[in-house]
């Protein structure tokens, strides 16, 4: 977040500015409460009130809320605070989901009702405007950018998550990793699933790393050979890979393309690979009498 | 029993140690050119003295090694095989190993072990199975 003197140079807002809104503001925010009203009036019409302020205590504090606003606005106090009271107003606005193109127009009719508030300073009309657009701009800005951050920001989140959920190595017993691919696997993919497989090899010294690819939707030369290289990366941090899943329509594509799977073990169960696993650790599963 | 602790010259030398028959060599220089040809001389000369079974090339202190480094230490790797010892590389980190693979390293022949403790089980797995792929 920029600083008050940053966005205050940014948008050429100069001393006289200020002054001449301060000046505005000594008569204007006798005003407020009528302003607000008429724009609540504006408000009603849009097709978002009913959502928004459907509840009248919402609409009371929100009221009372755009009416401090505008106290603030009018004393054009411009430092830190003032602009951290703005990227507050952005972040409630994208967390309750209020469109910016409301925002917007709602800003543009505020602005105008100004217009019509007798301007009991002595200042020129045109002037005084100048000075007000500058700041609604400046204001507008900062809440539109704490916007953005705010819808970013979750989309940063929320495709972390989704990476997570598409990789999701999971530690199965001592030593054996499995991972249950699901879905398509594409470059991008097939990178991730090897970063998050190295990395958990690495952290749990696991010796065995078993990839189901029953629920892989295609395999074709691409994905066998992403999956071929995963394999040997594995085998370079001393952890066997098995591929179970293989169903019999997988093995005639895999023969049919002609691709060499090397020495890549392959099952066609995860019963199969998970035995073999147990054999590699040196485990044996018995039934008690 | 340490071998030919590093000597004061122009190229950097890895030390080389003997243990459970074993020769450990543990990489944590940056791999020049010289750096690696020294350590290849090094290290067949010094089997060759010792006539250990196994070679063990620890890397775990390396963050980066590019193609080129990675396939001047597997060839060394198949000169000892030459030699009739077997070999392991250890200690490959996960970065390391991503980036070999998407560069598309030759990586068929390199035996790998995780730590020194595998890679002393996989050495003796071998020498067992004297130069049979060991199953299982």
């Amino acid at each position: 977040m920029s600083t008050a003197l940053e966005l205050l140079e940014l948008y050429q807002l100069e001393y006289d500015d200020l002054k001449r809104i301060q000046s505005f503001g000594g008569g204007a925010s006798a005003h407020i409460e009528a302003v607000v009203d008429d724009w609540y009036l504006w408000m009603e019409k849009q097709p978002e009130y009913d959502e928004f302020f459907a509840d009248p205590m919402i609409l009371n504090r929100v009221k009372r809320m755009v009416q401090d606003y505008w106290r603030d606005f009018l004393q054009a106090q411009v430092d830190d605070i003032y602009v951290e009271k703005r990227n507050r107003i952005g972040l409630t606005h994208a967390r309750i989901g209020l469109p910016l193109a409301v925002y917007f127009a709602a800003m543009n009719v505020l602005n105008s009702l100004w217009l019509h508030v007798p301007n009991e300073a002595e200042d020129d009309t045109l002037v005084l405007m100048e000075s007000l657009t500058k700041l609604v701009n400046l204001d507008t800005a900062v809440v539109v950018i704490a916007y953005a951050d705010y819808v970013n920001d979750t989309i940063r989140e929320q495709s972390t998550a989704l990476l997570e959920m598409s990789t999701p190595v999971t530690q199965i017993w001592d030593g054996i990793l499995l991972i249950p691919i699901v879905g398509i696997i594409d470059s991008k993919r097939s990178q991730d699933i090897m970063n998050a497989a190295l990395a958990k090899i690495a952290e749990t010294q696991a010796r065995v790393f078993i990839m189901d690819i029953s629920g892989v939707a295609v395999v074709d030369t691409a994905v066998a050979n992403y999956l071929i290289k995963i394999t040997k990366a594995t085998r370079l941090m001393g952890c066997e890979s098995i591929i179970s899943g293989v169903s019999p329509a997988i093995a005639q594509t895999i023969v049919d393309l002609g691709i060499n799977v090397g020495t890549v073990k392959t099952t066609a169960t995860m019963r199969d690979a998970l035995s073999g696993a147990f054999k590699r650790m040196g485990m044996e599963i018995t039934y008690g009498s | 029993m340490v071998l030919d602790a590093p000597v004061s010259g122009d190229v950097p030398r890895v030390p080389l140690q003997l243990s459970r028959k074993c020769l450990v060599a543990s990489l944590q220089i940056d791999l020049t050119e010289e750096v690696l040809d020294q350590f290849r001389t090094d290290l067949l000369e010094a089997l060759q003295a010792t006539e250990a079974v196994g070679v063990i090339i620890e890397v775990s202190g390396l963050d980066v090694i590019d193609v080129e480094e990675f396939d001047a230490l597997r060839k060394t790797m198949v000169m000892v095989q030459l030699m009739g010892a077997k070999t392991v590389i250890a200690g490959l980190r996960p970065g390391v190993v991503s980036s070999l693979v998407q560069l598309d390293a030759a990586t068929d022949e390199v035996d790998a072990a995780m730590n020194l403790d595998d890679a002393f089980e996989r050495i003796e797995a071998l020498v067992a199975g004297d130069g049979d792929e060991v199953e299982e």
